[in-house]
């Protein structure tokens, strides 16, 4: 689905040339779940940019669904973001003058979707997060893990082949970080690749796959065994929203 | 990206900063304002010059008597002749360029008709006067060859009158006026000129034979010279005989009064028309000259734009960001903060036209002054608003396109 091939990337600074990913080869499939771990500085989040088609590499080769993307203008990588690429941030994820329902909708508009599918998109996907009854809100008026959810929603509302989270539950306590990672399951269950990066060992266990990242380098690539005590399937018992939850699979 | 979503998200944004905006949009409003204002007083003016010259007649001479004087002075030798009805006849049956001539004795009286009265200047005349001015009558006739000599009583009123001593045109007809001592009956009713701007009602006006007025008014007792007549108007067979019936008038008229030559006219021939229309080119780049000082400050208005909309991009990297992240082109954000500014701009545009027309209504309300705004000039304001926006809009629109997503992810 997505790979590369001696991905380089310096960052042009005053003192010159700063190398923050040397030679990464990589390959990630459709339907994997691949979480992104290693120390602060390590071009974690380069790396996350250069598959998101935020940014071009500096050398090396990308291949995005077999197409290379690595010398594409900015706005042939714009449009194959709003229709393939999904994407969760840490934090500032929402337009703030833009409500739930217009900051789901948002990318869909960028893609050229009609009103029509887009309405029904939008009503599904916030329905999915267990929003579908805030849909009127403004970001302001939910809460941190609301506004995850609702980022969750636009990141898949447009059937993307990936979704790209850096440091998703990074702002969360633990019990909605828990339930967004929840989210992030149901979305791979649906056959969509997820690559995010996290601090959290609990969460890089929840991954299929864990790639650490040091210096630039991949120095690791496999699994890492699950530390928590609770199974990912059942919900922690106080988190009230998730009876909201509506997800339902013939929908999609 | 429709339109409609750019255009809701730019409201909001501009609503979000209502006090900035407000600030940002005073210098369009000012300049928009008194654009507007400039254009309407110069166009009033200039469109009361027109009214003047059209309600004058076309082709039209006025021959005033002119003492030969000189910066006060009366000159040595100078002839004090008066222009007289004689010399009207003469013009016209002499001049082949000039197809009629009249002359004219103006004088206001106090109109008694009934329990009314209206003052209004009273005009002697002859029945030529009305071909002159192209001036037709809307009800009865006008004096015959007969009357005028006889100096009958006999009165044709402007619409103005009819309308102060009798309720209306049609009422007048065949009723009497009371003028000093005398009655005068009615015998028509000229049709209406129309305003000529402010001011001056042309129909505020009535007219009767010259010898009507000499003998039945002016009575001959406190007249220097019993054949002097205040003006006479000629004109000419067309546009392309102005002139030379200028030189011919000029020409008979100097020696009729028997000025040898040397000796400086006693008399002044004017074509109105021609000196109203440099009145009226002068008024018109007057009033451009106005306009375009005034324009200065929608230059001012736009760079205040500018300024605003550069914070703004910058204040709002991370919105560009996340735009871009999610499938934004270039265009898309472009598109935003240009449609941003020219909704600044158009909006102020739309305020300063408001206050634009108020300040035209108060300058013609209060300084008496004729204006007049086209629909078209308001529409131009208001799209000459919307490309000041769009050239000051876009160089910070441009630079929130050509940002680049990752570094305005990475602004906190
Ligand atoms: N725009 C930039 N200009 C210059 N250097 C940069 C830029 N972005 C990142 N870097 C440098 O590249 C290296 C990798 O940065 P990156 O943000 O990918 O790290 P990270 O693994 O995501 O770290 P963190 O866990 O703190 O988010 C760092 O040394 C960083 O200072
Ligand atoms: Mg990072």
């Amino acid at each position: 689905m997505i790979e590369a091939k001696g991905l380089t990337k310096d960052y042009i600074s005053g003192s010159g040339p700063v190398p923050a990913l040397r030679e990464v080869d990589l390959r990630i499939g459709p339907g994997e779940f691949v979480a992104i771990m290693g120390p602060s500085g390590s071009g974690k989040s380069t790396l996350m940019n250069l598959l998101g088609l935020l940014d071009t590499p500096s050398g090396g080769q990308l291949l995005f669904e077999g197409r290379d993307v690595s010398k594409l203008d900015a706005d042939h990588r714009a449009e194959i973001r709003s229709k393939r690429i999904g994407f969760v941030f840490q934090s500032y994820n929402l337009l703030p003058r833009l409500t739930a329902y217009e900051n789901v909708e948002l990318p869909m508009i960028y893609a050229g979707i009609d009103r029509i599918s887009r309405e029904k998109r939008v009503s599904e996907a916030l329905s999915a997060v267990g929003l579908g009854h805030r849909m009127g809100h403004w970001p302001a008026q939910l809460s941190g893990g609301e506004q995850q959810r609702v980022a969750i929603a636009r990141s898949m509302v447009s059937d993307p082949a990936l979704v790209l989270a850096d440091e998703p539950t990074g702002a969360l306590d633990s019990v909605t970080g828990d339930a967004i990672m929840q989210l992030f399951d149901r979305l791979n269950a649906k056959g969509v690749s997820i690559v995010l990066v996290t601090h959290d060992r609990g969460i890089g266990a929840q991954a299929g796959r864990v790639l650490r990242l040091a210096d630039g380098r991949i120095t690791g690539d496999g699994t890492l065994p699950a530390t928590r005590a609770e199974p990912r399937e059942a919900p922690p018992k106080n988190a009230g929203f998730f009876k909201h939850w509506t997800w339902d699979e013939k929908k999609r | 990206m429709t339109f409609s979503e750019t255009f809701k998200i730019a409201i909001r944004s501009l609503m979000a900063n209502k006090l900035r905006s407000a600030l940002t949009m005073l210098g369009i409003i000012i300049g928009v304002a008194s654009v507007v204002t400039m254009i309407a007083v110069g166009a009033g003016a200039s469109n009361q010059i027109q009214d003047q010259i059209r309600s004058l007649g076309a082709n039209v001479l006025m021959i005033n008597p002119e003492a030969a004087r000189r910066d006060g002075v009366h000159r040595q030798g100078a002839s004090q002749r008066a222009l007289i009805d004689a010399d009207a006849r003469a013009i016209e049956a002499q001049l082949a360029t000039v197809s009629h001539s009249v002359s004219s004795v103006r004088r206001s009286y106090q109109l008694i008709a009934g329990n009314r009265n209206w003052w209004t200047s009273v005009n002697g005349t002859q029945t030529g006067y009305f071909a002159i001015r192209e001036w037709p009558l809307e009800a009865g006739r006008s004096f015959s060859a007969q009357e005028q000599q006889a100096g009958e009583k006999i009165i044709l009123i402007g619409q103005t009158v009819a309308k102060q001593l009798f309720g209306s045109p049609a009422a007048a007809l065949d009723r009497t006026i009371r003028i000093l001592n005398s009655n005068f009956t009615v015998i028509g009713v000229l049709a209406a000129k129309g305003p000529s701007g402010f001011g001056s009602d042309q129909d505020d006006v009535v007219f009767m034979p010259l010898q009507t007025l000499r003998q039945r008014l002016l009575g001959g007792a406190n007249q220097v010279n019993r054949d002097a007549v205040d003006y006479l108007l000629a004109k000419a067979v067309s546009e392309d005989a102005i002139a030379p019936a200028r030189h011919e008038i000029t020409a008979l008229l100097r020696a009729r009064h028997g000025l040898r030559p040397g000796m400086e006219d006693d008399f002044s021939v004017t074509v109105p028309a021609a000196s109203m229309e440099a009145q009226n080119a002068s008024a018109r780049v007057f009033a451009w000259l106005l306009a375009s000082i005034a324009s200065v400050s929608l230059v001012v208005g736009g760079i205040s734009i500018m300024n605003i909309m550069l914070v703004s991009v910058s204040e709002r990297r991370r919105e560009i960001g996340l735009r871009m992240a999610l499938g934004a082109r270039k265009r898309h954000v472009l598109r935003q903060f240009l449609i941003e500014a020219v909704l600044l701009c158009l909006f102020g545009g739309v305020i300063g036209l408001l206050i634009g027309l108020g300040a035209t209504v108060l300058v013609a309300h209060f300084a008496q002054w004729p204006v007049y705004l086209s629909p078209g000039t308001m529409a131009l304001s208001l799209l000459v608003s919307a490309g000041v926006g769009v050239f000051f809009g876009y160089y910070p629109a441009r630079r929130a396109a050509s940002e680049d997503p990752i570094q305005c992810l990475r602004t906190e």
